[in-house]
This record gives C-alpha cells, structure tokens and sequence, in this order.
C-alpha cells in the first residue's frame, strides 16, 4: 500500500528538509507533514484521532527531541492508538547507534522498524514501495 | 601393692583422693580423704565400681577415653569430672590415673589421685586468670567490655573499654559521663538505646563516633544485651569494639563509589549525546550532499547548498558545546582558591543586568557564610546558569524574587537558591532535569546545557545538587559544595 500521508518528527530543521527531499525525489505521497518534537505530533494526532482524512500513515520519529522525546511519545500514544481512526506505522529516525535505543526501539510493539540516520535513496524505496 | 605400700604413697596426701582400684574398676585400696570429699568411709568404698560413681555425662568419656588409656598402660590427668558424693551431690574432682601393671607388663590395677578443684582459692585464681586473658584478647581485638548495674546506675568498664576511651583505669565513668564520651549527635541515640534495653528488653547494636578523653574522634560499635527475666531487665551488658579504621574506610569507598558512579553516568550521558547529537549533523550532511548529486537544476542545487552551510555551521555550534561540557564533567584543569560569594553574585548580576532590570527581578541574600574554598570558574558558572534560568523561566504573573540562602548543615557548606519562577513538572521531568539538551518549555528555548554542566561541576567537585520544583510556584536548588566531608569528617 503506498502511504498518502508521512509525518516527519525531528527537532532539527535540516532534517525536516532533507528527509522531505529524500522521499519526494522517491514516490509520490500526497501530503509530508513535519513536527519538531513529540508534544507537536501527539497534539496533532489527539485532536485529529476520528479523521481518517488528516491522520498520517506513517510517523518517522526521532528519539532525542527536546519538550517530549520519542520514546515519551510512544508511552503516550499506546494509550492514543485506540481511538485513532486509522492504522499508523511507525519507524524510529534516529541517529543514535546505541544498542539500548535499538534494542528498546525493537522492543516496542507500535514501533515497526528503526532506521538508522542517514536515510537513504534505497531504504525510502524499500520501506515505501512494497 | 599391699596395704602398707598404699598407706605410705598416702601419708602427705591429706587433701587428696587417692583410689587403688582393679583394673575392672572395683576398689581395693581408698585413702582417708574419701571421707571429706566424698563423704563415704573408705571401708564404705571398697568393693564397689569406681565408674558406678561419675556424673551419666561424664561416665561415657572416662570410660572410653580415660580408662582405655590407662589399660593401655598410659599414665593420664583428666580435666575435672563430677563424683557422686554419699550426700547425692556432686564434686568436681581433676583426676591423675597411673596404670600398675603385673612382671607380664599387663595392665592390672589402676592407682587414681584426685582433687576437689573447687576450692575458692582455686576458683578466685581461675577468674583471674580467665578475666586477664578475656582482656587481653578483649584488648588485641579492640574489644571492651561493659556491664550496667541496673540499682546504682553505675557502669563497670573492662580494661578493652578504658583502652577504647583512652583513660586510665583508675577512672570511675558514670552512666551520664560514659554517655557524654559519645559525639553529642549520638548522645540520645545510645540514651534511647539503653532506655529502650533496660524498660523493654531491647538489645541494641550500632556504631557511633566516639570522642576519646584525648579528644579523638573514633568510630565504635556498641552492643548491649539485656537479661529479661519475668519481663524485668535484671542485668545490662554489651561490648565495645573499635571500629574505627573500617568504618573510615568504607565511609572512603563509599565516597569513591558515588564519585565514580556519578561520573559513570555522566560519561553513559555523554556517549548517549555523542550518539545523539554528534551523529544527527553528520548524517544531515551525507543526506544532503546525495540529493545535491542528484539535483538537477540550478536552483535545486542552490538551495541544498544553502542547507549544507546551515548544517556545518550548526555542526560548529555544536563541537563547542561539547567542549564547554567535556570540561564541565573533568575537574582537572581546575584548582580551588579563595572566593568571597558575594563577589560571585555581583558578577552574574552584572552579567545579567539588563534582564534583571527589564523583568524587575529581585534578588534577596541570606548568607550564613561568605567565603568558600572552590574552583572561582565552577562558582561563576554555577551561579550565572542558576541566576539565568531563574529569570529565563520567570512566572508570567509576578516580579522575579531570587533568594540566596548559605548555611552550614552537619559540617557542610550548603547554598540554597530558590525562585518564585514557573516551575518545572517534577512528576515528568524529575529524572531528566540535569540530563544534557533537556528543555522543558516550549515557550522558552534553552538548550539544555546549564544545569548538566552544574551538576558536573559540583559532583567532580564532591559535591551535591538536589533540585525541587512545583509548577507555577517556583523552582529551588539546595547544593551540598563538600558532602565528601560529611562521612569520617573530624567534627
């Protein structure tokens, strides 16, 4: 299934612009949201949580972000994940190569996959096209 | 051996017990001195069984061990075993036993020589003796002895625990002046204790700074055991023990082990940030210079490009941060010097006093001490990074109000810096508040790095810092300078 709406969850700047790049110049998706931390996402998602029309596909999330960081986020959204309309996908973006975030990252069950920073040509394609 | 013969071995043995017995045990020969000791006649004795007359739990170990010996021709002394006197009682008697044997070399009477060994005498002798060697031993160990007579009050002191006080033994402690030989933070703690063993029956065990007569300060473990009898402390006793060296020691180790502990975390936090931080621009980089090979107008170049100079630059930043908190975390280039706080506070004022005018903010001194032995540059820190946040995260509602307060808790300088500020969530942040690039209001940005590098500045330096907070109440910071000195400090 090709995703219509990512949403990017980083607190750096550049990394809104290079992943949004990144997957542009790789498929087509309709719309490429971005967020500067956990807070920002969660609020987003709680108050759209009934619209299939505005909820994400998939959610690419950074782990160190100031304000609520990744894994805040993810406490909070296993208790969101039931009233949300839609199914969402998640894949921690970090660039973090510490086994404890990997490791705890796998072990989350609404976590789908972590990816490494930098993201690449191939992983958008491998992630996005099957 | 005759009649004769035996009387002869007798004659100077008027105290002792002198038995000529076959080698079965039954008696031939009895001595005079049966009657004192024992109370039987000799003519009573003769023909009975000498083995008949012991204690039931000493009759299996003179027949297995003593007579078997004997058979086999061994002359034996035997510690002292209870006879059965005529009366029913009985009387402690040390026994030498000599084999006589027949021109075969077979073993066939024995001759037994025994003595009351209870004789007061003897027994005085004994304590004495026991009492020297108990505080010998009592003293090589470190050991004393205490005992409490529980109608005078007054304490009874081994040699150990004279030693232990340093005193000479001519000294007479009472129950107040043995107490006031504690630290005066341990006087009602072994006052409670004793109370506690002497109306309840509490046996206690701790140990407590001792000064000395001397007026060294030592560790000593005091234990005190009551004797309950019908639910009434009938006697109060216990030891002293120097514990002095491994309580010092392990006060030290525990020392080290938070210091190090500490700096382990810091140094988990830092690998954590390099992870984090270090990777996360570098890998912008990489990102960005595969889409500008990609790229393929001119103007989609020119905006990558614009964003690879974004990233350097923030790459900058970034490396010298990190060297700001490398330092923070290593104490070695520092070395402490004499600092007059208020000093100090004047420069962050300075600093800051262009916010400190705009907000209205005023800063109120309380200071118990001045003066303070530290690393000038870790102070200024401290006190600048402090003095920020507490305008940065000002209440909207109200005038900033900044209170500075110095005393001196358990021996330690400590400094409490409290605000009437925003307040930080403790519930959620609590764990996290000195963690590196932390920040916790969205309307105010910080960067996270001020109070990691406090922390790390005060812990390199012994020290402690303990943050409490209630949102929209204020924020308050109470830091411990030298808590290393609190544990085996001289007081």
């Amino acid at each position: 299934m090709k995703p219509e709406i990512i949403c990017i969850v980083d607190d750096d700047p550049i990394v809104h612009f290079t992943v949004t790049k990144m997957i542009e110049s790789t498929l087509s998706v309709k719309k490429i949201l971005v967020f500067d931390d956990g807070e920002q996402i969660f609020d987003y998602l709680y108050k759209n949580a009934a619209n299939k029309d505005l909820l994400p596909d998939i959610i690419l999330l950074d782990l160190n972000m100031p304000y609520m960081d990744g894994w805040e986020f993810l406490e909070e959204y296993a208790y969101l994940k039931p009233q949300l309309a839609k199914k969402i996908t998640i894949y921690i973006l970090s660039s973090s190569v510490s086994d404890f975030d990997i490791m705890n990252a796998m072990a989350n069950r609404d976590v789908t996959d972590y990816i490494p920073k930098p993201l690449t040509k191939q992983k958008v394609e491998e992630l996005f096209h099957n | 051996m005759t009649r004769k013969e035996f009387d002869l071995f007798c004659k100077d043995a008027e105290k002792d017990l002198i038995c000529y017995y076959e080698a079965s045990g039954d008696y031939v020969l009895v001595n005079n001195a049966s009657l004192s000791i024992t109370g039987y006649e000799p003519a009573e004795l003769i023909g009975k069984n000498h083995y008949d007359f012991f204690h039931p739990e000493d009759r299996k170990y003179i027949q297995n061990a003593a007579r078997y010996l004997s058979l086999q021709g061994k002359t034996n002394n035997l510690k002292p075993l209870r006879y059965r006197k005529k009366d029913g009682t009985y009387v402690w008697l040390s026994w030498d036993t000599i084999p006589v044997k027949d021109e075969n070399e077979t073993v066939t009477n024995l001759l037994s020589i025994s003595r009351n060994v209870v004789s007061k005498t003897e027994i005085w002798d004994e304590k004495l003796r026991k009492e020297t060697v108990y505080d010998e031993v009592g003293r090589m160990a470190g050991i004393g002895y205490w005992e409490l007579d529980l109608k005078t009050m007054a304490p009874t002191w081994s040699k150990g625990t004279y030693d232990l006080h340093e005193l000479d033994y001519i000294y007479r402690p009472d129950l107040t002046t043995a107490i006031n030989f504690f630290a005066k933070d341990a006087r009602i703690t072994v006052l409670k204790a004793i109370n506690e063993a002497i109306y309840e029956g509490v046996p206690f065990d701790m140990t407590q700074p001792l000064i000395t007569a001397k007026g060294r300060k030592k560790w000593v473990r005091i234990i005190g055991k009551p004797v309950v009898e019908n639910g009434k402390t009938v006697q109060l006793f216990g030891l002293f023990q120097d514990v002095n060296k491994s309580t010092e020691e392990l006060n030290e180790l525990k020392g080290t082990v938070k210091l190090l502990s500490s700096q382990n975390n810091q140094l988990e936090e830092f690998n954590n940030m390099l992870s984090h931080n270090v990777r996360s621009p570098i890998a912008s980089l990489s990102m960005l210079l595969s889409l500008y090979e990609v790229a393929e107008t001119e103007e989609e170049k020119q905006e990558l490009f614009e964003a690879l100079k974004m990233a350097s630059q923030s790459m900058n930043e970034l490396l010298d941060e990190l060297m700001d908190s490398v330092k923070a975390v290593s104490n070695r280039e520092v070395e402490s010097e004499n600092n007059d706080l208020v000093t100090i506070i004047n420069q962050a004022t300075e600093l800051l006093k262009g916010e400190i005018i705009q907000s209205r903010a005023v800063i109120n001194l309380e200071l118990g001490w001045e003066k303070i032995y530290y690393p000038k540059m870790y102070l200024e820190s401290i006190m600048l990074n402090l003095m920020s946040n507490a305008l940065k995260y000002r209440s909207d509602e109200r005038d900033p109000v900044i209170t500075i307060t110095t005393k001196i808790e358990d021996g330690c300088k400590v400094m409490v810096f409290s605000d009437n500020g925003s307040g930080i969530d403790m519930e959620r942040y609590g764990d996290k508040v000195f963690k590196l690039y932390r920040v916790f209001h969205r309307s105010k940005p910080g960067k996270g790095l001020g109070l990691f590098m406090i922390k790390g500045h005060i812990e390199s330096m012994g020290g402690e810092i303990v943050i409490n907070s209630e949102l929209d109440k204020g924020t308050m910071f109470d830091i411990v300078f030298d808590k290393h000195k609190k544990m085996g400090a001289p007081l």
